[in-house]
């Protein structure tokens, strides 16, 4: 059996248009909390609701969140811990899944904020972070 | 409406394949003797549901086309389908629709799977990343450990789970396992163990999770009209359903439930006429992708019955003397993940349990079981499968 390895590399390294999403991701890369409304406030976004079944529009909301959920990932390899998150920003009705900064310390109730990007990378949904 | 009933079946132990095959190989074998084992050969077949979770895993688009071709079946109707880790369960259940709307008297479903043996350990990692929202979490490098460690998160909480609690669960999994000459991992461990296993992401240790394993499975589902008679007991596929949620944990009012697994088991119980729920199941295997995953599957399917699920643990109701028998071939856990080998995999364990062909681990003078369930999800709970089995 060859050896895979030499011949494909599994690669994300690529850009795809956003639709929808675009604002979203603009917003995360300067640390802001571009959302969905209709009735309920969505972040992220959801363009159809599921309460009320109406086409959302986009809003802003507070890039200010409260962890609700966390899970500690401890990296072995470079001696960091990671957390990932489920937060609620601002006046959402549904959580985001973040990535948190200074993870060792992140607990349930704990108040963070979005952070815009600190360097270029392959697709914005790595500017999920939060601080 | 005709009956579905489990002609015959075969299965290629789940591990990590080091032989020197491939899934071609694989395939081949487990339709010889699933062909054999229903006592048909592949003239008697009308169709035949090819269930594979990722192209990306096994580099190959269009792997229905190219198995049926591998194992020899042509001027059949063709299916391929997908549904994550419950992609086996999805196959079965079309073979069942199919059956039971008078569309084919045989299908074979085969499940094929190539996880483990031939991809970066990382890379697969990443790839299953992105079977969740790859847009907004799988490209932001979230992976499935992630989704499941916060959705049990909230799982402990809301019913007093402990870390021990899951380390109870791959015990009693992967000691079933020891029974399953199709498992990846039988072992005789201890909850001390368990325990001192590194810790991957809260609460879930090294050995909470299940492994990725290379598989392949084969079932063939018969209308009861034209099915041969054999020389064993018949099983009958009398329930099969499937239900959806929300991908993302965050839109889901309850995050740490697998709600859509109990919509799913409850038209599945409707179809089968069943009224009087869980309990009334002799054996059930569910998806226990992590140890938590098989609480929260036992809580969706109501097994705890009108008492409180910590109640029900602690008073032995879902796993003591007498209780229903959870995972008895040890599970993901025990006996391996390979998504689209993995729901077949689940049934046909049932079916040789029923069959009294297989003996219930330390449970040898139970008699075979009338009435058994298989449960499997994709994502966290997020595509749900339910098949209710019931001997003749």
């Amino acid at each position: 059996m060859p050896d895979t390895h030499d011949l494909l590399t599994v690669s994300y390294e690529y850009r795809h248009e956003y639709g929808h999403l675009r604002a979203f991701f603009d917003g995360l890369a300067e640390g802001r909390a571009v959302g969905s409304h209709c009735d309920r406030r969505w972040f992220p976004p959801r363009r159809l609701c599921n309460g009320c079944d109406k086409t959302t529009i986009d809003t802003e909301l507070s890039p200010v969140g409260c962890i609700e959920f966390v899970t500690i990932t401890p990296d072995p390899d470079c001696q960091d811990v990671k957390a990932v998150a489920l937060a609620r920003f601002g006046t959402a009705c549904n959580l985001a899944t973040v990535t948190v900064r200074a993870a060792a310390g992140a607990v349930v109730g704990q108040r963070l904020r979005l952070s815009p990007a600190e360097n270029p990378v392959s697709h914005p949904g790595e500017h999920l972070n939060a601080q | 409406m005709p009956e579905a009933s489990i002609l015959g079946g075969a299965v290629r132990p789940f591990g990590r394949c080091q032989d020197g095959t491939t899934p071609r190989d694989w395939a081949r074998d487990v339709v010889r003797d699933a062909l054999k084992n229903a006592g048909i050969g592949r003239n008697d077949l009308d169709s035949v549901v090819v269930a594979v979770e990722s192209d990306h895993l096994m580099l190959q688009l269009s792997p229905g086309a190219l198995l049926a071709d591998e194992v020899g079946c042509y001027g059949v109707s063709l299916h391929r389908v997908e549904a994550g880790g419950a992609s086996g369960a999805a196959g079965v259940a079309s073979a069942v629709a199919q059956v039971k709307a008078g569309l084919a008297n045989a299908v074979l479903v085969l499940g094929v799977e190539h996880a483990a043996s031939h991809l970066r350990g990382r890379d697969v990692a990443g790839l299953y990343g992105l079977s969740f929202d790859a847009d907004i979490e799988g490209f932001a490098g979230f992976l499935p450990i992630h989704h499941y460690a916060l959705s049990m998160q909230l799982f402990m909480a809301e019913f007093n789970i402990t870390p021990q609690d899951l380390d109870e669960v791959v015990v009693r999994n992967r000691r079933n396992a020891l029974a399953n000459p199709w498992a990846h991992r039988p072992a005789d461990l201890t909850a001390g163990e368990v325990a001192a296993t590194d810790m991957i992401s809260t609460p879930y240790r090294r050995a909470h999770c299940s492994p990725l394993s290379d598989g392949a499975a084969a079932i063939v589902i018969a209308s009861d009209q034209w099915a041969p008679r054999q020389n064993r007991r018949r099983v009958r596929i009398s329930g099969t359903a499937s239900a959806n949620d929300r991908v993302r944990l965050g839109d889901r009012a309850s995050p740490g439930r697998f709600l859509a697994k109990r919509t799913a088991f409850a038209k599945a119980c409707a179809m089968a006429g069943i009224t009087n729920g869980a309990r009334s199941f002799q054996a059930v295997e569910v998806y226990d992708a992590f140890a938590g995953a098989e609480l929260q599957a036992l809580e969706a399917l109501g097994l705890h019955g009108d008492v409180s699920f910590r109640q029900a643990l602690d008073e032995g109701r879902l796993y003591g003397d007498g209780a229903v028998g959870v995972n008895l071939s040890g599970g993901l856990i025990g006996q391996g993940a390979a998504p689209g080998a993995t729901g077949i995999a689940q049934i046909l364990f049932l079916e040789r349990l029923m069959s009294g062909r297989v003996e219930a681990p330390g449970q040898q003078t139970r008699t075979a079981p009338d009435r058994t369930m298989a449960d499997a999800h994709g994502g966290v709970g997020t595509v749900c499968f339910s098949h209710i089995l019931e001997g003749e």
